[in-house]
């Protein structure tokens, strides 16, 4: 190392010192914290009471545990896939070239933006089995009544329907990898006689494969951790169908002052948040398309 | 000059006298109904007119309920917690162990005790001290629409409280004489509905004869024979309305809430009984000031709640005033607390509120009492009270959980009662001796 390079590897650090203290008080410390606490009975207040392996073991006996854990699974794997295609799809519409299309991008945009819990609350009532809008929609081509979210095998599809609302965050992302496809492959592609399909499958969505990566890991953290839509619309009900890790989580925080036994959840979520990652990202080599293009 | 900076001091001089005399004190309640805020208001602006050194300021934090107090406890974690705070009385045990609450024992006369009714002062207790001090109690009864009735032209003498305690099956016979549909098959108006309002489980377990907790054994009892057959009757119930017709019904007025629709999770504006949608239901006495308020024209009459034993049977919960653990002043905080928990605090609520109070002393004071109050005075004495269990808040959880498995009909009664023992029994066993 030069002494240039000392000297930049300093100012470096110390630019971007604030986030290097942010991230060592509000993310190694509580993680550090919540490990330590995984291994004691803790309410909350007084003293933590180290009690060992117990909240792991009894973890593994629970079956709200694995009822949870399971509710997240089926969650998980409906909501990553349709919020991709959805994203997708939202990005190419705002990567069309109209004169209006900022206005669209602000209305596609909008949702993922607005609180989520103001967003729940609405769709309490658009989703109301007997007066809500989506069931008028359905009568209008003769489809019976849907009991949104008072029916434990169609609460969860609804609750990964409303999460779409959500896809503006990912569809900025593919947006920006649209945009760094250069237009000399799609001009090729026309001149070898490339229909708008074609060009989606050959062209855009291999070029894409980097943003791709990154949306299915960043989605498959953000939903392995649903939590505001369960609490506020369903409260993890009908029978426990909406009950989500991270509600069962917070329950045993916060319901039943058992912090130390949460604490345990959240770092078994943990261990499976990264094991998933790392497996996405071993795999990613076979499918991800990195050659920059020219 | 001389003359301006006299009067800066002595502006200044006053202004940090005013603020030294004056002291502040949070009051927080997570009860929304608003004839009970306005009465907690009424009470507080009385304290605050009378102890003009104290300044109480009610916040309501609504979002917590039975359960959830996350908001009380992460502020009192982080050191920004309220003076006084208003609990669910049945889990003070509960909150006292988790160590969120202050003892009060020492605080309390000796004598106190005997001025409160005895399952309150017990729900307060934890290991033998106080953790706070019993505001307010209830009970539950039928209520039934009149007009509803009368426009069915079914008989409904059984209803009358002079006719003793209404039998199961005549209150079957009422309601499904007033059970209406519209030409798709969907329900426009039910006759009853057992788990709407406050038909929880401990209500229908009490009224036919049940008992959850085995004190001696330490042991929680819902599986007991009382009780599994408190819980099959709602079954029954269910299969008899109709399990997809009437869930779609019920989420009609509690968009979220699932099958079952608690009174604390339907604003008055929703409830099917205030809006003729229900023409009877199982309700607490505080719903008389809710009907008068919010449905002034309806003809309604309120008896006992139905049961297979015909003994009158009821529970009875409320609230407890209790001082959070960090409460910087516990002095000034507990001059409230004896306020609102005393006679004139617990008057006035009673009176604004249609709640009883649990100062033995008032509810003798029959100028308080009224017409269906007098009446619903008389449940009281043989009322049940929830066994308050450092498990307590889960307990109920589980227990509704059941009711819910049950009225979906995903599990026979009795499996779903035994599931609440092998969820709740354990977390219990570590306060067993």
């Amino acid at each position: 190392m030069t002494r240039n390079d000392r000297r930049e590897l300093r100012w470096g650090l110390i630019f971007i010192s604030p986030w290097i203290v942010g991230f060592l008080a509000f993310v190694v410390y509580p993680m550090a914290n919540a490990g330590y606490l995984s291994f004691t009975r803790f309410s909350g207040f007084g003293e933590a009471r180290w009690i060992g392996w117990a909240n792991y073991r009894r973890l593994f006996q629970d079956d709200l545990f694995w009822t949870s854990l399971w509710n997240t699974v089926v969650y998980v794997g409906m909501a990553v896939p349709l919020g991709l295609v959805v994203a997708l799809a939202l990005a190419l519409a705002m990567n069309q070239r109209l004169r209006e299309v900022a206005w669209y991008r602000t209305a596609f945009y909008l949702p993922s933006i607005l609180p989520l819990f103001a967003l729940s609350l609405i769709f309490v009532w658009l989703l109301n089995p007997r007066f809500g809008l989506f069931n008028y929609l359905l009568s209008l081509i003769g489809v019976s009544p849907v009991n949104w979210l008072g029916d434990p095998r169609i609460a969860k599809i609804s609750l990964v329907l409303v999460a779409q609302l959500g896809a503006g965050h990912a569809a900025v992302i593919f947006l920006a990898g649209l945009r760094a496809i250069p237009q000399t492959l799609y001009d090729a592609a026309i001149i070898d006689g490339a229909n708008d399909l074609q060009k989606l499958f050959h062209v855009t969505i291999p070029l894409l494969t980097p943003s791709i990566l990154y949306n299915l890991i960043s989605a498959i953290g953000v939903n392995l951790q649903i939590f505001t839509q369960a609490y506020i619309m369903t409260d993890g009900g009908p029978v426990d169908s909406t009950l989500f890790y991270a509600l069962y989580l917070y329950r045993n925080a916060f319901n039943y002052s058992d912090l130390g036994y949460a604490s345990a959840m959240s770092w078994i979520l943990f261990v499976l948040n990264l094991a998933l990652a790392l497996f996405v990202f071993a795999r990613a080599r076979r499918w991800v398309r990195y050659e920059v293009v020219g | 000059m001389f003359k301006l900076r006299t009067a800066l001091a002595l502006a200044f001089a006053l202004i940090v006298g005013v603020a030294a005399a004056q002291q502040s004190l949070t009051f927080w309640t997570s009860l929304t109904y608003p004839i009970d805020v306005e009465a907690l208001q009424t009470i507080v602006d009385e304290f605050n007119a009378a102890n003009p050194d104290l300044e109480v300021e009610l916040v309501q934090v609504p979002g917590s309920d039975v359960n959830d107090v996350s908001k009380l406890m992460t502020a009192v974690a982080g050191g920004t917690g309220p003076d006084i705070y208003m609990l669910d009385r049945f889990t003070v045990a509960q909150r006292a162990a988790a160590g969120l609450l202050t003892d009060l024992g020492d605080r309390i006369d000796s004598g106190a005790a005997d001025a409160f009714l005895e399952f309150a002062w017990n729900e307060v207790l934890f290991q033998g001290d106080a953790y706070g001090v019993p505001f307010d109690t209830d009970v539950r009864a039928l209520y039934y629409n009149r007009d509803m009735i009368d426009a069915a032209g079914v008989d409904a003498s059984a209803l009358d409280p002079a006719n003793g305690v209404p039998s199961l099956e005549d209150v079957e016979r009422i309601a499904q004489a007033l059970n209406e549909t519209d030409d798709q098959g969907n329900y426009t108006q039910v006759g009853f509905i057992p788990w709407v309002g406050q038909g929880q489980p401990y209500t229908w377990g009490f009224a036919f004869g049940g008992d959850f907790y085995d004190e001696a054994a330490c042991r929680l009892t819902p599986d007991s024979e009382e009780i599994v057959a408190s819980m099959a009757w709602v079954d029954d119930w269910a299969g008899m309305l109709g399990r997809d017709e009437i869930v779609n019904y019920i989420s009609t007025f509690s968009s979220g809430a699932g099958p079952i629709a608690w009174s604390g999770q339907i604003p008055p504006a929703q409830n099917p009984f205030i809006t003729g949608r229900l023409g009877m239901v199982a309700e607490g006495d505080w719903f008389v000031a809710n009907l008068e308020r919010y449905a002034p024209d309806m003809e309604f009459g309120v008896t006992y709640l139905p049961s297979p034993t015909g003994e009158v049977a009821s529970w009875s919960g409320g609230w407890a005033m209790v001082m959070p653990t960090g409460t910087e002043d516990e002095d000034a905080a507990y001059r409230f607390i004896e306020h609102i928990t005393g006679t004139q605090g617990q008057r006035t609520y009673a009176e604004m509120t249609s709640h009883f109070p649990t100062r033995a002393e008032l509810l003798e004071d029959d100028a308080i009492y009224e017409g269906r109050r007098a009446f619903l005075r008389t449940i009281l004495d043989g009322s049940h009270a929830r066994p308050a269990l450092p498990v307590g808040g889960q307990y109920w959880g589980e227990l509704r959980g059941a009711q819910e498995e049950t009225v979906l009909d995903r599990m026979a009664p009795e499996e779903a009662l035994e599931r609440v023992v092998s969820r709740v029994q354990p977390r219990l066993d570590e306060y067993c001796d």
